[in-house]
């Protein structure tokens, strides 16, 4: 998958040949800096990419159907439907003009028509329940509820039609981290009971480790290293996701000093030709700056794009 | 300024049109004396009149020389409104809640009027309220230029005969008519918008 935002100054290619699957049931972890294209490559999978964003290229396969090749109307069958996406602030992911009664019927009614707007509700309050709202508050307006409560509507929402995937882009950035553990912690437990897969977007690593089957973590708009958790975490190859895994603070070595990882992230308008991570990598060498490395496969399930890899074997 | 000239452009426009139209609406110095004949004089409005009267041909009849009037203050307010819904719709169609909402698969059409258009009506909502003190304003000149027998036009003839009580009396009342119009405006605000309560 590769989307461009086509810009006045030029493209700016936010994905670049990102590519993972996903089985049922299963939940991902999306890490990366911040403008690393992590939300971009969220909205594609529902092509709702803002303007001036385009899917240049890619496929995106949903059992099987190629759901970039779907009609506009097919599509929206499929978002909210198969595909629910969680956003980064709850705030002012709701309308605060409608009840949020009416957020859930126009949901459910859009695409099951033929249930009543009683049936509606009555699903609406057992879904509240589910995330721990209390279903008599199904008549309040957005605004009489806190920012981890809206959050817990907004997932809500997405379990409603129970579909295949959530994608939750920075579900707690916005919230308190005693919040944040518990809506992840309730991600994380609906997916146990409903078995859709689940996709993190998050720039923590921590969380990800926590919580995650799989990690993908990207780097300017390109794929850095995929892999289960175990697997990335006991045997991280590509030298950013080392600096992620030295950078998260960890209680057992307290002694240890945390390292940042030295520069910043690449301007996507101009990347450094060869590999996107060469100017701030410690490893890099003349062909790091010359070409851009491929995606090698070092374990079963783990890909890296790095030349320090393909020397190994 | 703009928008006086607009209007006095727009005037001449429509009253050229009209001679073309011949007939069809009405627009005649002397055309409201004839209309007043035989119709019952309660309120002096000639349609509410008219209706008082249980004719609807005169009512019609009187709605006719309303016609052009209405359109040309309306046309000259219009802009204001159509550039205001233009630049709130756009802010708002970028909001959160509206990516939200076409993420649940609603229909462009729900998106657009129920999340888009329902929240970027509140400040058009303020917006009427005010401009209606400007309607009252522009009435006086359309109804001189339409000699059009209105509140507008008595103001002014008062004015020129130096009648201060009518005068006091026009101005208190359309002082009144501007209250009331934004006390109905704020209230429908409250309406409109949950998070605001009186
Ligand atoms: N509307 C837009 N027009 C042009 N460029 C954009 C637009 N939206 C995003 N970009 C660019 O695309 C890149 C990826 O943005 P994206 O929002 O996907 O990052 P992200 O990884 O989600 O970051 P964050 O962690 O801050 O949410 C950024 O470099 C950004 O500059
Ligand atoms: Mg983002």
């Amino acid at each position: 998958m590769t989307v461009e935002y086509q810009t006045r100054r030029g493209d700016i290619r936010a994905v670049n040949n990102v590519s993972f699957t996903l089985e049922e049931g299963e939940m991902l972890g999306l890490v990366g800096e911040s403008g690393s294209g992590k939300s971009t490559l969220g909205l594609s999978i529902i092509r709702l990419v803002p303007h001036p964003g385009v899917i240049v290229s890619g496929h995106l396969r949903i059992d099987g159907t190629d759901i970039l090749n779907l009609s506009e109307k097919e599509m929206r069958g499929i978002r909210g439907k198969k595909v629910a996406f969680i956003f980064q602030d709850p705030m002012t992911s709701l309308s605060p003009v409608k009840k949020i009664g009416a957020h859930f019927v126009e949901l459910i009614r859009t695409h099951e028509p033929n249930i009543s707007e009683k049936e509606a509700l009555k699903r609406a309050k057992t879904t509240l329940n589910d995330v721990g709202i209390l279903p008599e508050r199904i008549n309040d307006y957005p605004h009489q509820f806190s920012g981890g409560m809206r959050q817990r509507i907004m997932i809500a929402l997405a379990i409603a039609l129970s579909p295949d995937l959530i994608i939750a882009d920075e579900p707690t950035t916005a919230l308190d981290v005693i919040v944040q553990a518990k809506i992840l912690d309730l991600l994380k437990s609906l997916r146990d009971t409903y078995g859709m897969a689940l996709i993190l977007i998050t720039h923590d690593l921590s969380i990800v480790l926590e919580r995650c089957d799989k990690i993908l973590v990207m780097y300017g708009g390109s794929f850095v290293e995929y892999a289960d958790n175990k697997e990335l975490h006991g045997n991280p190859i590509h030298p950013y996701t080392r600096g992620l895994l030295r950078s998260i603070p960890n209680i057992e070595l307290a002694e240890q000093k945390l390292e940042a990882i030295q520069g910043s992230p690449p301007d996507l308008l101009s990347p450094p030709e060869g590999c996107h991570f060469w100017p701030r990598c410690s490893f890099a060498k003349k062909q790091c700056r010359m070409e851009r490395p491929t995606i090698v496969e070092f374990g079963p399930g783990h890909l890296v794009r790095c030349f320090k890899e393909a020397e190994r074997f | 300024m703009k928008r006086k000239r607009v209007k006095f452009w727009l005037k001449g426009f429509l009253i050229s049109l009209l001679v073309l139209l011949a007939g069809w609406v009405v627009y005649t110095y002397s055309a409201w004396y004839l209309m007043c004949r035989g119709v019952l004089h309660l309120t002096g409005l000639y349609t509410i009149d008219s209706l008082l009267d249980g004719s609807i041909v005169k009512f019609v009849e009187a709605a006719r020389y309303l016609f052009l009037p209405s359109l040309t203050l309306g046309l000259m307010l219009s802009g204001v409104f159509i550039r205001l819904t233009r630049s709130n719709m756009l802010e708002t169609l970028r909001l959160d809640f509206v990516t939200a909402a076409r993420a649940r698969g609603l229909k462009e059409s729900s998106v657009v009027y129920g999340y888009a258009l329902r929240n970027a009506f509140l400040p058009i909502l303020t917006m009427m309220g005010l401009q209606f003190a400007m309607l009252l304003g522009g009435a006086i000149l359309t109804e001189t230029t339409f000699s059009w027998p209105g509140l507008g036009r008595y103001l002014v003839d008062r004015i020129n005969f130096r009648d201060y009580t009518a005068i006091q009396g026009a101005v208190i009342l359309f002082g009144i008519l501007v209250a009331f119009v934004n006390l109905v405006v704020d209230i429908l605000y409250a309406y409109l918008d949950p998070r605001i309560r009186f």
